[in-house]
């Protein structure tokens, strides 16, 4: 079992292309950590790094106590989880899961009693003698994940595991691996594009955009509290409304205003420093779909704002509704009860929390307040 | 690479945990077609082990007078007990559906089981050898003198009796830790009791070799890559079905992994 330190880490490819930039992370024993992003964001080459298939071009990487930047990847005690399994399909599932023992010269019984072991946990005892083409795609994702612990590693490695399988497996899986990480008790570094899969699996999130590290926070602080837009943007689905609003000062009361709507920040929000060098300037205002309602009862309370809006499209989800909405020439989206009666082309009033809002710099995109 | 990589990448059926398990024929083929390539190497392993007796028979046979050359050349043959042996270990494990690790496995049978597959062979093959060059002689003999009948037929029975307990003492043997003797009884019972699956097995495999022998040599690509272990896969699988209803029951049975 062991930490993971990456300290100053640079991945550059040649033609000056810089896939990851300064990435520094402490990965304590025994934590699933979770990176995520869109496509291209460095993720994957990170894990790889860490796995040792990529060179790292700057910096330093400690698995435990020993620097293993020039250490062959068979030699790093780790163990990795592919997003197309790469079983070996000429072999059994029970010869795909020993294989890595068997290079390492384990002893045959115990080559079984391990394997044996590990196909317990994962339930797959009845498929040790098929072939993997015989078998689905999450019990194919299964026997990676028992190839990967029958080695006992002190690291375990996984490049988006759940990507290649259909929705309702999906869900199926992450309950599986997160109990499988609680039962091995060992370092999980988990890499997914997916954010609900991160929020879901996650001890911590470390968030990354473009080669750069944009947030490492717990599930619920990165929801909460994001450190600028595009972590905001990227958390939470459906995606946080963003509204361009101009703080402007009422006495001594703040307001976003927009059009002819505003809406109030109330003073719990930030300290008045915070927000002073922002009055008659620009801002974004972010709003999850969540904390917009159309419910009378939300109308009266004092530190919510009403604006009204035109429905453009309900969306029927079953347990709520999504009210496509469009205010001010800004499309936003409101996720409210299922008992509520509006329709495409009703004009509403809708009521923003005003305890919920973010307020985000337009320039640096950063957060101003949470 | 792209021109495999959807055939391998793309998800199977699956296998659900509690589907209904195949029987009879369905089983057997299934078995067979999952384990076809390890049934080939099987094969080439099982005549690296028995090149030694084969090569030693072909030498007697050219050195003894035509009358004895066919019994000269099976002679060496009944020493292949301890690699039948291992064979059965291996097609044991098919047939069982567990894990195999072929070279481990097989020699590590070979090793452990060679004084018993050695003498099991050697009663086996050796009475095997013995009645049938008996059969033969009092064949000729019985042609003028009707009284050998009785002989005849008795030796007729103990090479049948000896040829359906074959089917049995090697699996045994590879399998379970019993006595010879039990061994031996077992086998004994078994032949009679499954004397259905038992002549089918024998039937199947006789076709096979007559029509092997027929069209030799086109047929030696079938042999000597396939034959002798298929034969071995056909007989346990047969020989499985009363092992399992009959000897191998609870705790009781000492079984070897």
């Amino acid at each position: 079992m062991a930490s993971i330190s990456l300290k100053n880490i640079y991945k550059v490819y040649s033609g000056d292309v810089t896939a990851v930039h300064d990435f520094n992370l402490e990965i304590e024993d025994k934590e699933f950590i979770i990176l995520v992003g869109p496509s291209g964001c460095g993720k994957s080459t990170t894990l790889r790094m860490i796995a040792g298939l990529e060179e790292i071009t700057k910096g330093e990487l400690y698995i435990g106590d020993r620097l293993v930047n020039d250490v062959a990847p068979k030699d790093r005690d780790i163990a990795m989880v592919f997003q197309n399994y790469a079983l070996y399909p000429h072999m059994t599932v029970f010869k795909n899961m020993a294989f890595g023992l068997q290079l390492r010269k384990t002893p045959k019984e115990e080559i079984k009693k391990k394997v044996e072991e590990a196909a317990k946990i994962l339930d797959i005892e009845h498929l040790l003698n098929r072939k993997p083409k015989a078998l689905s795609g999450g019990q194919r994702q299964r026997v990676a994940l028992g190839r990967a612990m029958v080695r006992n590693p002190a690291v375990f490695l996984l490049d988006e595991p759940l990507s290649n399988l259909d929705a309702k497996l999906r869900t199926q899986m992450r309950s599986e691996i997160t109990k499988l990480h609680k039962r091995l008790g060992t370092t999980f570094v988990y890499v997914t594009h997916d954010q609900t899969e991160a929020m879901t699996m996650g001890d911590r999130i470390v968030v990354m955009k473009d080669g750069f590290i944009q947030q490492v926070d717990t599930p619920q602080k990165l929801y909460d509290e994001p450190s600028n837009m595009f972590v905001a943007g990227f958390i939470g689905s459906p995606q946080m409304n963003f509204l361009p609003v101009t703080i402007q000062k009422d006495g001594d009361q703040f307001v976003a205003k927009f059009g002819d709507s505003s809406i109030k920040i109330p003073k719990t929000k930030a300290p008045e420093e915070v927000l002073a060098p922002y009055v008659g300037k620009e801002v974004i205002l972010g709003i999850r779909p969540e904390n917009l309602h159309d419910e009378e009862v939300y109308m009266g309370i004092d530190t919510n704002s009403t604006i009204e809006c035109t429905v453009d499209l309900a969306e029927l989800m079953g347990s709520e509704i999504y009210l496509y909405f469009t205010t001010n020439g800004t499309k936003m989206i409101a996720r409210v009860p299922p008992r509520s009666s509006a329709k495409d082309g009703d004009t509403i009033k809708i009521a923003i929390d005003g305890t919920k809002i973010h307020l985000f710099d337009k320039e640096t995109e950063k957060t101003i307040c949470n | 690479m792209g021109f495999f990589k959807d055939r391998y990448s793309r998800p199977g059926p699956g296998i659900p945990k509690d589907a209904p398990k195949k029987k009879g024929l369905a089983l057997y083929f299934e078995i067979l077609w999952r384990e076809l390539l390890e049934l080939v190497k099987l094969n080439f392993l099982f005549l690296l082990f028995a090149l030694p007796m084969i090569i030693i028979g072909i030498v007697l046979a050219l050195s003894v007078p035509p009358g004895f050359k066919l019994f000269s050349f099976f002679v060496p043959l009944i020493f292949l007990g301890p690699v039948v042996t291992a064979m059965a270990k291996i097609t044991s494990k098919m047939v069982r559906d567990t894990n195999h690790f072929l070279w481990w496995d097989f020699w590590g049978c070979f090793k452990a089981d060679f004084k018993k597959g050695l003498i099991t062979g050697l009663i086996v093959f050796g009475g095997m050898l013995l009645s049938a060059s008996a059969l033969g002689i009092y064949w000729k003999i019985l042609q003028e003198n009707k009284l050998l009948v009785v002989p005849f037929a008795i030796v007729t029975t103990i090479f049948f009796v000896l040829l359906l307990m074959s089917l049995y003492v090697f699996p045994m043997v590879s399998t379970i830790d019993l006595p010879i003797k039990l061994v031996f009884k077992n086998s004994f019972i078994l032949s009679f009791v499954c004397l259905g699956y038992n002549i089918l097995a024998l039937l199947i495999v006789a076709i096979i070799a007559v029509l092997l022998l027929l069209f030799f040599p086109v047929t030696t690509f079938l042999v000597v890559p396939f034959f002798f272990s298929w034969a071995n896969f056909t007989t346990t699988f047969c020989a499985f079905h009363g092992l399992n209803k009959y000897v191998i029951q609870g705790e009781d049975t000492l079984e070897k992994e």
